[in-house]
């Protein structure tokens, strides 16, 4: 009886016991006590599942951080049109603070010419240097000027661009203007100015969105460029084949317009910036 | 658990490592994420009723992840939205997952059936 009870555990029923089979065998936790705990090879399916969701968990925090780290700089992108704003602020600040400092400059102007003509009132050599001065302003293009020349006026065409038109031929360009000025200098133009802008070595034709920007100052459609220079060589160096109205005709035809016309008198205004050098030095070679 | 901490430490990692996901790529690994978050809780699932089987699992994660990017693309490519088939199904799963996972939690071992009644 106590035998019965003492082994029970091991058999399902007693009469495996009576039987003696082979006996059950012995779980991990079943052992004696010298023996090594043995670890069974590899992981248990327990362990295995904990691990694979670990991993997987840890992988998707990963994806989630990188995402969210790409949209959060998507939404910084938007806020560029805030910056735009101030942007445009600080442009018109700009232009402003700009004419006034060409009105300071063109005072400033005034006073030296004032000066220089006392000064040189008296003397022979003085005044002969005053007017080589002021010849070489004129040529620079700092006084204003007037002669015969030509007039041409350019404008965007009224039409609007279909679906399959390329829309830049409907638009005036500042390649247009760059070419067309290109031209007239090559004609024999002295004096050129586009919308009393007057055109001189520094300046610049600048496509800023829709309009052209000209010694930095923002110009609008209809473009009126002033030459002077001898009329007629002036205006056969536009027509002739393959010049500047050729090259112009895909545009002239989806309705940019495009007139030149010969002037007596051409008054072209001075110009109002800087031609101040701080690199080039003056050297003989 | 232990999977919140695992979640927590992937998005400290994610946080600082310097790779980006250039932003024409982040629809596709936001499906792939959603494959694998139904994959996720399918192994839980099968991890608590012990049917857990580690080729399914690992197998089912990247082939899941990477066909649902898959489809996206093409559905990019022929210009219909076939990411929402993906997003359909694994929402559905996810969701028909999480039931079990809850009942099995209140009700314990003897909610054994997947057919049972699902609330």
């Amino acid at each position: 009886m106590s035998e019965k009870l003492k082994y029970n555990y091991l058999y399902d029923n007693e009469e495996d016991w009576f039987e003696e089979k082979t006996p059950p065998k012995k779980s991990v936790d079943d052992r004696q006590p010298d023996e090594p705990r043995k670890k069974k090879p590899g992981m248990t399916s327990e362990e295995l599942w904990k691990w694979s969701i670990f991993t997987a968990c840890l992988l998707m925090g990963i994806m989630i951080a990188l995402l969210f780290k790409t949209y959060k700089k998507e939404g910084e992108v938007a806020t560029i049109y805030g910056q735009r704003k101030d942007l445009a602020e600080m442009v018109k600040y700009l232009q402003t603070e700009r004419n006034r400092l060409q009105t300071d400059l063109a005072k400033a102007r005034d006073i030296i010419k004032n000066y220089e003509s006392k000064a040189s009132s008296g003397s022979n050599q003085l005044s002969a240097l005053a007017e080589q001065l002021n010849l070489v302003r004129q040529e620079a293009g700092l006084t204003a000027v007037k002669g015969p020349g030509i007039m041409i006026t350019l404008d965007d065409s009224p039409r609007k661009p279909g679906p399959t038109d390329d829309p830049n031929f409907y638009i005036v360009h500042d390649i247009d203007l760059m070419a067309l000025v290109n031209e007239l200098w090559a004609s024999g133009a002295e004096a050129i100015s586009i919308n009393d802008q007057r055109v001189v070595m520094n300046t610049a034709i600048r496509c800023v969105g829709p309009t052209i920007t000209v010694n930095t100052v923002r110009l609008t459609p209809p473009y009126i460029v002033k030459a002077i220079g001898p009329s007629s060589d002036l205006e056969t160096g536009l027509r002739y084949t393959g010049g500047f109205l050729d090259s112009m005709a895909p545009n002239i035809d989806r309705g940019v317009k495009i007139k030149i016309e010969k002037v007596n008198e051409i008054k072209i205004s001075e110009f109002k910036g800087s031609l101040v050098n701080r690199y080039a030095k003056t050297y003989k070679p | 658990m232990w999977i919140v901490g695992a979640i927590l430490i992937g998005i400290i990692i994610g946080v600082i490592l310097p790779i980006n996901i250039p932003m024409a790529y982040a629809k596709y690994v936001s499906v792939s994420l959603l494959a694998g978050m139904d994959s996720v809780l399918g192994a839980f699932r099968a991890g608590m009723k012990h049917k857990f089987n580690f080729m399914i699992f690992s197998s089912g994660f990247i082939v899941n992840a990477l066909l649902a990017a898959f489809l996206t693309l093409l559905g990019d490519r022929l210009g219909v939205d076939l990411y929402i088939a993906a997003i359909v199904v694994f929402g559905g799963r996810i969701f028909q997952n999480l039931t079990m996972i809850r009942r099995y939690l209140i009700i314990g071992k003897s909610a054994e059936s997947e057919e049972g009644e699902k609330e």
